[in-house]
């Protein structure tokens, strides 16, 4: 399966459909931005809970919206999704800052774990999970200190006692395995 | 902003980091919300992210269990590699009087097929899993998909115009750059199989550096340059990665060799 671009003029053609009250046309739009739009502001909030709510206020500001024909240039839909959301994103990180929530202390509470993971982020995790496991340990070690920690090379390089070229070099390997199991094995399910 | 950008500047991992100024920020999401091979590599790597934070502390300890272990692993493994190479030189086939017995100054029309050197000079195709990474955004890419698929069918000539035209519309392309000197090194066209393989190491940090390297010795092993092979084969080495401990073995190979060679 090859992925397609979201062609402009499909999505031109999307916003004028939903303007004309064509209920497909507000599905096919969900399917296009929902998952962009979580990955979005999960990133934006570190919060997957609240990138879910603010997801679903976000498409159904853009469906109002466009229902309504207040996107003017119906070729810039992609644009507009992602500033209503960026909006949305800002609006709740102030609101976060204005009246800080309380957290539980308790760090065995399950609001410690990211709960209601979609059907297709529970299958990549859990081939994700796989791939990390067929690493070798250094390799594992490598990525836990680029991707979680945000080490550059040379310093994991020092700790490592490796050179930083070996370090960028199997770091680049182990992400590029992972990627391929990834669509690897999703490739193999319906 | 495009894929190929995205992917030099390792703009996903640092957009998971939170390491972007506001303006690329910006510019990345705008790209992925219109590109889904991109936003699949970001799925992915957030829950490549994601997972080694729930085991972060599992792989720290892995660590601690075995400190200094690693280091020595390969000792065992190289005395036994040394060991079979030896055994190997010692049952090999001595050539006949009216061949020339130094695998250095042979031409190829004279080097027989079993001869040492043209055992370790033997390659395999390197492993190819098509993805559909940035070819649905990429026309080099498109072209690139398309011309491997020859490469799957083991046809390796048929896929160099095919990467030939990638790389007209992409010179940088690594993985076009590599797999065009893999073809041309299993056409038996040295020459072009160093010119494409060196092409690929000029372009960097890729995921095709190692593997370019451990071909670049290959051809140059085929072209008879030992001390180049010998090169290139210690760089294997010094990545420490998956080639590691063939390039150790092709170094060993070829210094017996020279040992045992008149």
């Amino acid at each position: 399966m090859t992925i397609q671009p979201h062609q402009p003029e499909d999505l031109t053609s999307l916003a004028e459909r939903i303007r004309q009250n064509d209920p497909t046309a507000e599905s096919d739009l969900i399917r296009i931005f929902q998952r962009p739009v979580f990955v979005m502001l999960v990133t934006r909030t570190r919060d997957s809970e609240a990138a879910r709510d603010l997801t679903q206020e976000v498409l159904l500001a853009v469906l109002k919206a466009l229902r309504n024909g207040q996107l003017r240039a119906a070729e810039k839909l992609s644009a507009f999704v992602h500033g209503t959301a960026r909006n949305l994103a800002n609006n709740y990180l102030r609101t976060l800052l204005q009246s800080p929530r309380e957290l539980p202390l308790d760090p065995d509470l399950p609001l410690a774990a990211p709960e209601g993971k979609t059907l297709q982020e529970e299958e990549r995790s859990s081939i994700v999970q796989r791939a990390i496991q067929q690493l070798d340990s250094l390799d594992r070690r490598i990525l836990l200190m680029t991707l979680v920690d945000g080490w550059k090379p040379g310093k994991i390089a020092v700790e490592l006692a490796l050179t930083p070229e070996a370090v960028r070099a199997r770091k680049s390997r182990a992400v590029r395995k992972v990627i391929e199991m990834v669509e690897k094995l999703s490739r193999k399910r319906p | 902003m495009d894929c190929l950008q995205i992917n030099q500047e390792e703009m996903i991992e640092r957009y998971l980091l939170g390491q972007l100024q506001e303006s690329e920020q910006e510019a990345l999401e705008r790209h992925y919300f219109e590109c889904p091979h991109c936003l699949k590599e970001l799925e992915t790597r957030r829950a490549l992210r994601e997972e080694l934070a729930r085991r972060e502390v599992e792989i720290r300890a892995e660590a601690t269990r075995a400190p200094g272990v690693r280091k020595w692993l390969w000792v065992p493994a190289l005395a036994g590699a040394t060991a079979a190479i030896a055994l190997a030189v010692w049952l090999w086939p001595r050539p006949t009087s009216t061949v020339p017995t130094s695998p250095i100054a042979q031409t190829p029309a004279t080097v027989p097929d079993n001869s040492p050197l043209v055992r370790l000079a033997h390659v395999e195709p390197p492993a190819y899993t098509p993805l559909t990474l940035r070819g649905s955004t990429n026309a080099a890419n498109r072209r690139f998909h398309e011309a491997m698929a020859h490469y799957k069918e083991g046809d390796y000539a048929a896929v160099i115009p095919g990467l030939r035209q990638a790389l007209r519309l992409d010179p940088t392309l690594p993985e076009a750059n590599f797999y065009m000197g893999a073809c041309y090194l299993l056409t038996s066209n040295e020459e072009e199989a160093i010119k494409s393989l060196n092409k690929t190491v000029s372009l960097g940090e890729t995921p095709y550096l190692e593997d370019a390297r451990f071909y670049l010795a290959k051809a140059y092993l085929r072209s008879h340059d030992i001390a180049a092979a010998q090169r290139e084969l210690e760089k294997v080495v010094g990545l420490e990665g998956d080639r590691e401990s063939e390039a150790r073995q092709l170094l060993q190979q070829l210094a017996t060799l020279s040992k045992t060679s008149p």
